[in-house]
């Protein structure tokens, strides 16, 4: 037996609605693509910068006893990094093809070990001739384990 | 590379290691070691440093340093085996970085200035671990045969090694729930090795001690430490007593604060561990625990120096993941220079009193050279410990645990000069050695109060007594000569 006519215009809206609401869900859903990778970004920005820039704020604080630690706490900042940090945990590995090292990475190379033996030297300079021979070998090492860093990619 | 490293290391721990130190622990050492030489016999406990140490005196003089410049051979191999274990797993530049942050762990530098045989011991474990790894890499029998030879001799060298026993075995049971790559023979092997290592030792300590538990967990082994051990810690040290709250929460902190460098622990959340690596991790994480859960350490900082090379081997994985993670040259170089000047830069205030002992001679320490020129050799001195022992050569430091426990009682109390006297002939003791600080005199021996119900009185009394006369007041301890009667 057919179906009254009624019912097929009711079939009919349905399957409009049903078309519509698909629709919506795709576009949300690459809306939400769009987001996540966006978000990402931002993780991996932040996976990138944070340990990075606590490390940064430890040596200024080695260096200059007190300079920071009279305005901020240390420990409660790196609770905050450790927290960001685990937050972005599952952020996938980078594939990158290394690029050919060119003049500017060994320059790079070369000013960071320079940097390296001031600031060690400055560090513990009271400590006698001991220095001089202790940040020569700190601005070796940092040269020689970023050129073998490099090599090895 | 490596040879730079290892001359950054040397020459560190050679400054380290400089100035002198009046350590209690140091001092019953050094005594054990003069002992052996003096054919006085072996001290009831670990001993392989005893042996080693006194090699180290006969050979080269009685000099305690002579044993500083071994411990720092012993600190910078440590490293050297860490080196080796870590580029197994990451790679040779994140164990060269790896390396380098084992400058930051104060710790190191305390195991290697003291007269403790924890660089020695703590390189027989990672021998162990090392060896063990390859072993299961690639199954050749040489490498059982120096894992199984360097646990027997670890745990002949310290009492913590004792539960580095059960390592392998954890092994095994945590294999058995996933992909075994050991099997029962091989487990059986191992054990028979370390076995036919320990068993001479095993068999004098059997015929010497009989089988006494206390002798075997309690080093040294005398009167005062084993019943009132505890007490002293808890009331002179304020160590809390195991299996209270206090004992575990203060643990877990000392770990965290000497075994963590806090700016560097963000990386161990980065360690992804390969399954075969998390089975060994855990089955040296359970034995490195197992004298906490079983109450028998102590809740101090030095527990904490054995963990040093697990907490490393994490760092290193976990700044390997970060370099896979983030494949930019110019964080990597940035994070490689960062670590590096953090480590070396903070050398100064990881190794806490470096300065002080580069330039200072403490008074304690000048006080015992003075009095090392007063007294002829060969002669026996009472003192509070054997700290002093080090900076007295072929010169016997005696302690209170070293009299009888009835002797002690009656020098401690000082009734009678008489008394006190014939105590000091029994022992052949001809000088005394007192703090004028009191309060290592009188709150010191807390176990004194509680057996007689006051404080001791030998501090005062040995000013009125006719068979004592100070030979020389310093500015932190007094030497008085003892006049037989």
């Amino acid at each position: 037996m057919d179906k009254p006519r009624e019912d097929v215009s009711k079939d009919a809206t349905m399957r409009e609605r049903m078309k519509k609401a698909k629709e919506v869900i795709r576009k949300a859903k690459e809306n939400n693509r769009f987001f996540l990778k966006r978000k990402s970004k931002l993780a991996r920005r932040l996976f990138l910068a944070t340990p990075v820039m606590f490390l940064l704020l430890a040596l200024i604080e080695t260096v200059w006893q007190g300079s920071l630690t009279t305005d901020l706490n240390l420990n409660s900042l790196l609770i905050i990094v450790i927290v960001l940090v685990f937050s972005f945990l599952t952020t996938k590995e980078e594939t990158r093809i290394p690029r050919e090292a060119t003049t500017k990475y060994y320059a790079l190379i070369a000013v960071t070990g320079a940097a390296c033996i001031l600031i060690v030297w400055y560090a513990i300079q009271s400590l006698g001739w001991f220095p001089y021979a202790i940040s020569t070998m700190a601005g070796i090492l940092v040269i020689l384990i970023s050129i073998l860093t490099m090599k090895e990619e | 590379m490596l040879i730079l490293i290892v001359l950054v290391f040397s020459v560190c721990f050679y400054f380290s290691s400089k100035a002198a130190i009046i350590d209690s622990d140091s001092g019953f050492e050094y005594t054990n070691a003069q002992n052996v030489l003096e054919n006085k016999g072996l001290e009831h406990g670990p001993v392989v440093q005893q042996l080693l140490y006194a090699l180290i005196l006969g050979i080269f003089g009685r000099d305690y340093r002579n044993i500083l410049v071994f411990q720092s051979i012993f600190t910078t191999l440590l490293v050297l085996v860490t080196f080796l274990f870590v580029r197994r797993k990451t790679s040779f530049n994140v164990a060269i970085i790896a390396s380098l942050l084992f400058l930051f762990f104060p710790l190191l530098y305390w195991g290697t200035y003291t007269l403790k045989p924890y660089p020695l011991f703590l390189l027989l474990l990672m021998l162990t671990v090392y060896s063990f790894d390859r072993y299961i890499e690639n199954r050749e029998s040489r490498f059982m045969l120096f894992s199984a030879v360097s646990l027997g001799l670890a745990t002949m060298t310290h009492l913590l090694g004792l539960p580095f026993v059960g390592l392998i075995l954890l092994y095994y049971l945590l294999g058995k729930l996933k992909g075994n790559t050991l099997n029962l023979v091989e487990v059986a092997k191992f054990y028979f090795l370390a076995f036919l290592v320990v068993s001479p030792y095993l068999t004098w300590r059997i015929m010497v001690d009989g089988l006494s538990l206390d002798l075997l967990l309690t080093y040294p082994a005398r009167w005062h430490t084993i019943k009132y051990g505890l007490l002293a810690n808890k009331e002179f040290w304020r160590l809390p007593l195991p299996f209270t709250f206090e004992y575990y929460y203060r643990f877990l902190g000392y770990l965290v604060i000497w075994a963590f460098p806090p700016s560097l622990s963000i990386f161990l959340l980065f360690a992804r561990p390969k399954y075969e690596d998390k089975k060994l991790l855990i089955s040296w994480l359970l034995v490195l625990f197992a004298p906490f859960f079983a109450g028998r350490g102590v809740a101090s900082y030095i527990y904490v120096y054995p963990f040093m090379p697990l907490i490393l081997f994490l760092f290193a994985q976990g700044i390997h993941t970060f370099f896979k993670l983030h494949n930019s040259r110019r964080v990597k170089i940035l994070v490689i220079a960062l670590i590096v000047a953090l480590a070396l830069a903070n050398y100064g205030h990881a190794n806490s009193s470096f300065e002080h002992r580069m330039n200072r001679i403490s008074p304690d320490v000048q006080d015992v050279e003075e009095f090392n020129t007063i007294i002829p050799e060969g002669r026996n001195i009472l003192f509070r410990s054997r700290a002093v022992s080090p900076l007295l050569p072929r010169k016997n430091v005696l302690m209170i645990q070293d009299l009888s426990e009835e002797d002690a009682l009656i020098y401690l109390d000082w009734n009678n000069d008489e008394e006190v006297a014939n105590v000091f002939m029994k022992y052949n003791i001809s000088y005394v050695i007192l703090y004028k600080n009191i309060r290592w005199e009188r709150d010191y021996h807390v176990w004194f109060k509680l057996v007689t119900g006051h404080e001791p009185s030998h501090f005062y009394k040995i000013d009125g007594s006719q068979y004592f006369e100070k030979a020389k007041e310093g500015n932190v301890y007094i030497l008085y000569k003892f006049i037989k009667p």
